[in-house]
């Protein structure tokens, strides 16, 4: 019984330290958003004294409203495209791929993405997007949606070949539904946990991105997303970086709210992703 | 009526045709391209370039800012592996042991995976050159009192840590459910035949959670060869380069240097560690499920 004590002592001792680490960046990046840029240098471990509003005065004049729009019209945007094309595509090659080859061939296809690092790609796709004008919010729509195409399709044609029995399209078609209405009436609504799944995932990736916000869209400071924003806020307030924590609370505290209200979800979501 | 026919026997094309589209001109178009400049000396400035061959990856070998970033880039890969590995069963443990508050440490342990890597990046790059230092002076440790990010060592340190950091949130979750998912009646069966604690483990639970190490070694792998965002933000790859991993220098390259060919070898050079890793883990996991 005492050993048993003495382990969960342990236990206790390593997740709060553990927690109080995962905390404190966090913490110092909230308190600090709330002083003036002498006090934090004065001593920026203080508390806010007097807490000043400064800070997020001058980001919402300096437009981070716009720079959260931005995020959400191209996370939103993105995320309803990929719902609609790649679900689709999935139930196509699930259906067809065991009866014809060229079905498989397309599946290696598009899902091969996984395994290319981006690197490959983006000196070309960044000299492309400018050269044909789709270096703005609708490029950058497209290309989320292209590059969720592999891990998505993937998720979803497994899901559906291990819990959509084709009966189902037999049974449909027989009461003389054609493929469209059979997918949209029947198909799609059936693969609610999926749809789950990676929603969270790629609406977090979409919202979190740098990498090609900074390649698309970092000539026009109008189009930037909040990451982006961030990053060049930073640079710009270099001696002067007060509203640059206010700037970093704005996103934290956004994907908290989101997390706190989906906290189940989003953790088996994120999971059955990583693991499959 | 006709139409209709048509639709009726190429369903299959026309549910597939925007993503397979997207998927020639924004993918695979663009990777024969970067595969073809690397073989040029396209600057990226002009439309104007040579065919040169492979003397790009002729030079690559003598590069010493290719080493470096190589070096930089195990270094990196390695510590996110073995960190990610043995602090992510550690912390699994100690989620999985009877305590209260089980569910409310598991979503504090997930939180920075939801968090943007670069706003992650940003914070801790103003606790490093601000903080720390104060905190240095505070308790008169000199070590501390200048910015870690400004020497060479101190930078490699911070950007594994901030990795880390980061990185540890998702094996902590994976590694769980792997624990969760060992019958209890196992472990009792064998407390009963007298095993200990180190034998339970080592015998039973680590078996058990081999699918998952293995998910977590390549989760952990990619991130590492492939880590950009956050470095870009905290060092950009210095102090002297300290911190360019091979994906930062094939930016660097390109876009602060102008030499889009060179750096499109760089690329390749990568997706070609890539590849060989991801083949041999297509390999692992099917044996996995042979075994199964």
């Amino acid at each position: 019984m005492e050993e048993k004590n003495n382990r969960n002592f342990w236990s206790y001792l390593l997740l709060v330290s553990g927690g109080i680490l995962i905390l404190l960046p966090l913490l110092y990046t909230v308190l600090s958003s709330f002083k003036t840029t002498k006090q934090i240098m004065d001593n920026f471990f203080a508390w806010p004294d007097p807490w000043t509003l400064d800070n997020y005065k001058r980001l919402f004049s300096d437009g981070i409203g716009d720079y959260f729009l931005n995020s959400t019209i191209v996370t939103i945007l993105s995320i309803v495209v990929v719902m609609i094309f790649v679900p689709m595509a999935a139930y196509s090659i699930a259906r067809n791929m065991s009866k014809k080859k060229a079905y498989s061939i397309m599946y290696l296809l598009l899902i091969l993405g996984i395994f290319v690092p981006f690197q490959v790609i983006m000196i070309p796709i960044t000299v492309m997007m400018s050269k044909i004008g789709l270096a703005n919010i609708w490029g950058l729509v497209l290309l989320y949606l292209t590059y969720a195409v592999p891990q998505t399709l993937f998720l979803y044609v497994g899901y559906i070949k291990m819990s959509i029995p084709e009966g189902l399209d037999e049974a449909a078609q027989i009461d003389g539904a054609n493929k469209f209405t059979t997918y949209f009436k029947i198909i799609f609504p059936m693969l609610k946990p999926m749809h789950a799944t990676t929603l969270i995932i790629n609406a977090l990736w979409f919202w979190n991105d740098f990498m090609l916000p900074l390649l698309i869209l970092n000539k026009d400071s109008k189009l930037w997303t909040l990451p982006l924003f961030q990053y060049n806020y930073t640079g710009q307030y270099f001696n002067d970086y007060g509203p640059s924590f206010a700037s970093y609370v704005i996103g934290i505290i956004t994907i908290t709210i989101v997390y706190l209200i989906f906290q189940k979800n989003i953790i088996a979501g994120m999971s059955n992703g990583a693991v499959k | 009526m006709k139409q209709r026919k048509f639709i009726e026997k190429n369903w299959g094309w026309i549910f597939l045709f925007v993503p397979l589209c997207l998927q020639l001109i924004f993918f695979y178009f663009p990777m024969l391209q970067g595969a073809f400049y690397s073989l040029t000396d396209w600057t990226g400035l002009t439309y104007n370039f040579n065919f040169v061959g492979l003397k790009n990856y002729e030079i690559l070998l003598g590069d010493q800012k290719f080493l470096k970033a190589i070096g930089f880039t195990l270094i990196l890969t390695v510590c996110l592996i073995v960190g990610e590995i043995s602090l992510g069963i550690v912390l699994a443990k100690a989620l999985n042991s009877k305590i209260k508050g089980k569910t409310f440490f598991r979503a504090w342990f997930f939180f920075p995976a939801v968090l943007s890597g670069l706003t992650v990046a940003l914070v801790f790059k103003q606790l490093f050159n601000y903080g720390l230092p104060t905190l240095g002076k505070m308790l008169g440790l000199e070590a501390l009192e200048t910015s870690l990010l400004g020497t060479p060592g101190g930078a490699v340190f911070a950007v594994i840590f901030v990795l880390l950091w980061q990185g540890i949130a998702m094996p902590v979750i994976i590694f769980l459910a792997g624990l969760q998912s060992i019958p209890e009646e196992i472990r009792e069966a064998a407390k009963v035949d007298g095993a200990n604690r180190h034998q339970i483990f080592w015998k039973i639970e680590l078996p058990y959670l081999l699918p998952s190490i293995s998910i977590v070694f390549i989760m952990a792998l990619k991130a590492g060869l492939t880590a950009f965002d956050q470095i870009f933000a905290m060092t950009s790859g210095g102090p002297s380069d300290a911190t360019t991993s091979l994906g930062l220098l094939v930016y660097n390259y390109a876009f602060n240097n102008n030499q889009y060919g060179y750096a499109n070898a760089i690329a390749i050079v990568l997706f070609i560690l890539i590849a060989i890793v991801s083949f041999i883990q297509i390999k692992i996991s099917s044996k996995y499920e042979i075994d199964k």
